[in-house]
């Protein structure tokens, strides 16, 4: 009976080196995951050969304007988010749309943080017509404090070192 | 009292069998007694093991990294550019992208430079900045005019190629179907 009992103690592993892995995986996991990055919608933007695209200044605070495609026709684009903003892509009232509630998320971005920059970032396989009304309606925001926007931020792959 | 009540056992192993004997459930009193004194000290880490699994699994799923994104500085197409009080307003340098079964296809001022590598190397040949020989200036306005049915990759690699050539003044025409 007295061996028995020993022996059933025996078994018991060590889990204290197996626990110092384990919460080096997890510090690892919660300082590289990017919270920020989920938010943005997943397109592929465009990869041009010897891309020119530099890392984003985080400094300044940017509004990110992202265009979807259709899930069925790529060449289409399906809506246009920024902010909380989803708004379906409809050819005609669009522009308006954009120009309105983009006005309101550049208010809330010059109040907080005094300047701000617009990145486009558009699916690559869309054509240019349903990409060239987005940037019309960013150049149509008006904002007293600020004499219009008419450089923005074209987001691109980074050419790989 | 009752004969139970006046009984007091003189060993913990005595005790034990009470215990066991009462049919009590009772986990921590099953070992023995040198079990339990070697045993001090130690902490049983498999809920806290349990925990952190769950941890480690959840950020492993929601690991998000980030993406391998750049940015590059352009105009918007507002209308022409502003003619300077001073200077003679510049003739842009036109590129037109036209798209013809799934392929794109360039002019410069009219002139044909085939595809994006072929417009890069066109307008690096004339960039003053690059080649003394250059009939441009690096200042000179690029305009880059693509027919609606361009995707947005080759209208980019297009931008991509001028900035490339060391262009500064680079900005978009609204889209023409023609």
């Amino acid at each position: 009976m007295a061996r028995q009992r020993r022996g059933a103690a025996h078994i018991e592993l060590n889990l204290t080196s197996l626990m110092d892995v384990t919460f080096l995986l997890i510090v690892f996991f919660v300082l590289v995951s990017n919270f920020a990055a989920q938010q943005l919608p997943q397109l592929d933007v465009p990869q041009p050969d010897e891309s020119q695209a530099i890392e984003r200044n985080r400094e300044t605070k940017s509004v990110i304007v992202s265009i979807v495609p259709d899930e069925n026709d790529r060449r289409r684009a399906a809506a246009v988010h920024f902010g909380g903003n989803r708004i379906p892509y409809d050819k005609s009232t669009i522009g308006s749309r954009i120009t309105e509630l983009l006005a309101g998320e550049i208010g809330a971005q010059l109040e907080l943080y005094g300047e701000v920059q617009v990145d486009l970032r558009a699916d690559m396989t869309l054509d240019y017509d349903q990409v060239d009304p987005v940037m019309q309606a960013i150049a149509d925001v008006k904002d007293p404090r600020i004499s219009g926007i008419n450089r923005i931020n074209l987001v691109a792959e980074i050419e790989e070192e | 009292m009752s004969p139970e009540q006046n009984h007091h056992p003189t060993t913990d192993a005595e005790a034990l069998g009470e215990v066991r004997d009462s049919e009590t459930v009772h986990h921590a009193s099953r070992r023995g007694d040198g079990d339990r004194r070697g045993r001090v000290g130690q902490l049983n880490l498999t809920s806290m093991m349990d925990v952190t699994f769950q941890l480690l699994i959840f950020f492993v799923l929601t690991a998000a990294f980030a993406p391998n994104e750049g940015v590059l500085r352009a105009d918007l197409p507002t209308g022409p550019p502003k003619p300077t009080p001073v200077e003679i307003p510049k003739e842009p340098i036109e590129v037109t992208l036209r798209r013809h079964d799934a392929q794109v296809f360039i002019d410069v001022n009219g002139q044909q430079v085939g595809s994006l590598s072929g417009l890069y190397d066109f307008l690096s040949r004339n960039n003053q900045g690059e080649n003394p020989n250059g009939i441009y200036s690096v200042d000179e306005p690029v305009v880059i005019k693509p027919k609606g049915d361009v995707s947005w990759d080759d209208v980019f690699g297009a931008f991509n190629a001028a900035t490339r050539a060391k262009f500064t003044n680079i900005a978009f025409a609204k889209a023409n179907s023609g």
